[in-house]
């Protein structure tokens, strides 16, 4: 870069300090600063969390009672599959690149993200490729329906005409996640005020710079898996088609290589938001800093090597089960690091329980009763049961519900007095969080019985014995689903009403969000802090 | 001004460095999903995973059929297996379940073979095995399998492969199948091309072999002859275990 350009940059930056941001519509649609883009990304994934939501009630509905209730099968189908892609693809990471992008510069002590028009591209390729993924429901034979993981052959020789265009979704999705991954990435390496080294980062800075790393190594995989499935539908290659050489399980193998470390794309960033809560709500620094930083990188490294558990019953060789049954075992050590870590930070801290604080608390204790689950899955012999029953889909909504959603809403609640400057209203949190406690428990815990006992997952009907428990999780569903407009009240609420936020909002909190007034200013750390 | 100045060109210089090597990471991703169809195939070959060999789907060179020691010692239960594909609307079956066969007996088995339809097909017939590790010790010096099939409207034939068992196969397998699927390839494939070099393939009038019966054992170098270079002892060299 020459000197031109930079002193123009420069005069840009100047600039930009005597005015706030600009006004209407187009604030939000040219903006580049990263407290704006934060917002967006939040917004938008909170209303994409009533979108598919309102799918899983549908699902929920459907199975109430044995036989068919308001769905045909192939209406369930596409239910099922576009409520797993909107809320991963949609839901869960779009708010941790959200949270990321408000709190990132913040914890950094950097004015902006490194790459801020790269930022605002990758939030509206975003809502682009989720009004293509919606489209699908108005396309011939409508919305994909061969699940969220889409296999070959249901998704190439079966495919129907809506496939094609969740392909484009998702390499519309799978760039707006690299950017926003380079983005993060750029942004920790480059902007750290002085003085902050590696080792003095806030956890979640380094869980957001090992799943950015991983959200490199693994979403072009993904968009390679998808365009191989383009060519299969469309231009007559054979990547999965055994007539013309190819193999189907191979896209089981691709899919996974991209889909196990994308579950640890979804929990990292959790992990990283519960290591900051926990210490300040127990008045204590947070236990084993460093083995928190390696468990992460060796989850995030391991979490490359054992995509073949999810195919136990595909078929492989015994020294391939072996392999992959011990290293996803292996993933637990790390994971019993962090879990322990936490409980040691808490262990004679002086506690109080406000809304974040009880979130965080209850991911520790469900988040591991899935990562338990999940060890009970990794054993391959045992793992032909479980395969395929709602034993799986207790399991992986125990990581992902009261896992990553319980993380989100901690720190939602955590530096929403920072965002909006008001505080939201602690009751309403209360209630928010006891509700949502027990329908999510009500919801999910009877899954691993009727799976044990036999109940496939998918389907939209089931025998006779497994309706009781059927029956409790649609209630369980409903009363989650609606204790979530709770939490959508306080959050909009808070936006424009409050009592107003102090500076450090909570009680002698660590970190240098903390050090900037509330609501936090449009430019801030216009010079960098200095970190002792 | 001028050391603020210089702090954020070194800022920017960073950014793009780490953006530059991002991009080439990412790149090198994008590469390696398409590198993994290769790798795949030969981890497949290497492992017996899915029960791929190129055994199953190559024919053995005539040096090595000479070769062959017939294991008198034992028999193993070969069985036969055929599916079709999609439901694709063809009469396929064995023209014999299953069989007792001493390792290193060449044989040969049939497979009947009707097209019910009224339009002329093009077949394609993948072959696999179960238990997979046997996919490398089952071996074969013609197979159906090997070229395409042509089935004008409502003709029927009979398909066959001859093979015989590695002698070298593990002692604690004695029991196989050999299974079939039928892949309708008519749209992909040309109908009369196909006939036409199947007649000349079945007259030997001028035929010249499909690149891969020549060329196989060069896909992974060595393979093959180090096998068969064991052939006379007992060595334990299979690749499925």
């Amino acid at each position: 870069m020459n000197e031109a350009t930079i002193d123009i940059k420069t005069n840009e930056m100047a600039h930009d300090d005597h005015h706030g941001p600009a006004k209407g519509i187009t604030r939000w649609l040219y903006t580049t600063n990263h407290k704006d883009i934060g917002t967006l990304y939040l917004l938008f994934s909170l209303l994409m969390l009533f979108v598919g939501g309102a799918m899983a009630l549908v699902i929920r509905t459907e199975l109430f009672a044995p036989g068919m209730q308001i769905t045909t099968p192939e209406f369930y189908n596409q239910m099922v599959s576009m409520h797993g892609l909107v809320m991963i693809f949609l839901v869960i990471m779009p708010t941790f690149i959200g949270l990321a992008n408000w709190m990132i510069p913040l914890m950094i002590g950097a004015p902006d993200m490194a790459l801020p028009r790269l930022n605002n591209w990758s939030f509206w390729v975003l809502v682009i490729a989720s009004i293509v993924l919606m489209s699908t429901f108005f396309v011939e034979g409508g919305a994909p329906s061969g699940g969220w993981t889409f296999y070959a052959p249901l998704s190439t020789e079966y495919a129907k005409p809506s496939i094609t265009f969740m392909i484009l979704s998702i390499h519309l999705l799978g760039m707006s996640s690299i950017m926003g991954a380079l983005n993060i990435i750029s942004t920790i390496f480059n902007l750290r005020a002085p003085g902050m080294g590696y080792m003095k980062m806030p956890l979640f800075v380094w869980t957001w710079l090992i799943t950015a790393f991983l959200l490199l190594a693994v979403m072009p995989v993904l968009a390679g898996l998808v365009t191989m499935m383009l060519t299969d539908i469309h231009f007559g290659t054979s990547f999965f088609n055994a007539a013309g050489g190819g193999d189907p399980v191979m896209f089981q193998h691709l899919f996974w290589f991209f889909g196990h470390p994308e579950v640890y794309i979804m929990i990292l960033p959790a992990f990283g938001i519960v290591s900051m809560i926990l210490p300040t709500f127990s008045r204590k620094p947070l236990f084993g800093y460093d083995s928190m930083v390696y468990a992460t990188a060796s989850i995030a490294i391991l979490s490359m090597i054992v995509w073949a558990h999810h195919m136990f019953t595909a078929g492989m060789p015994l020294a391939g089960e072996i392999f992959f049954m011990a290293t996803t075992m292996i993933i637990a050590v790390p994971t019993g690091v962090k879990v322990f870590n936490w409980i040691a930070t808490m262990f004679q801290g002086s506690i109080t329980f406000e809304t974040p604080m009880l979130f965080a608390i209850a991911f520790v204790a469900l988040f591991t009763i899935g990562g338990l689950s999940g060890v009970m899955m990794a054993m391959a012999s045992v793992d032909i049961q479980y395969h395929d029953s709602y034993f799986i889909v207790a399991h992986f909504h125990y990581v992902l519900v009261p896992g990553a959603l319980f993380a989100i809403y901690a720190g939602v609640y955590y530096w929403l007095p920072k965002w909006t400057g008001k505080m939201y209203n602690e009751t309403l949190g209360q209630i928010h969080f006891w509700l949502s406690f027990v329908s999510v428990n009500l919801t999910f815990f009877p899954m691993h019985f009727v799976g044990l006992a036999g109940m496939p997952r998918r389907i939209p009907d089931y025998s006779l014995q497994f309706s009781d428990f059927n029956a409790l999780a649609t209630i369980g569903a409903f009363a989650f689903g609606i204790s979530q407009l709770i939490f959508a009240y306080i959050v909009i609420r808070a936006m424009f009403a409050g009592k107003p936020a102090t500076q450090e909002v909570w009680d002698n909190p660590e970190g240098l969000e903390w050090t900037i007034p509330s609501p936090a200013p449009y430019h801030t750390f216009e010079t960098p802090p200095e970190v002792k | 001004m001028s050391i603020k100045n210089k702090q954020e060109e070194q800022k920017q210089r960073g950014i793009r460095r780490t953006l530059i090597k991002s991009l080439i990471g990412l790149v090198f991703m994008f590469g390696f999903a398409f590198a993994l169809v290769p790798i795949y195939d030969v981890l497949c070959e290497v492992t017996g995973l899915n029960g791929r060999s190129q055994f199953l789907t190559n024919p053995v060179k005539q040096k090595n059929i000479d070769k062959v020691v017939v294991d008198y010692s034992r028999k193993i239960k070969l069985q036969f297996d055929a599916s079709n594909n999609k439901h694709v609307p063809i009469e396929f079956e064995p023209n014999q379940r299953n069989t007792l066969i001493n390792p290193g007996d060449i044989k040969t088995f049939t497979y009947r073979v009707k097209n019910t339809t009224g339009k002329d097909m093009v077949l394609q017939a993948i072959p696999s095995t179960s238990p997979n590790e046997v996919a490398s010790y089952l071996r074969k010096i013609e197979c159906f399998c090997f070229n395409q099939q042509p089935l004008a409207a409502g003709e029927e034939a009979e398909l066959s492969v001859r093979l015989y068992i590695h002698s070298s196969l593990p002692k604690e397998i004695n029991a196989m199948t050999l299974s079939y699927t039928l892949y309708d390839i008519t749209e992909a494939s040309d109908f009369q091309k196909i006939s036409v070099e199947k007649n000349a393939r079945e007259n030997d009038i001028d035929y010249i072999a499909p690149e891969h019966d020549d060329d196989h054992e060069h896909s992974i170098p060595g393979q093959e002859s180090k096998q068969e270079e064991h052939n006379d002892d007992d060595d334990h060299h299979g690749t499925g275990t």
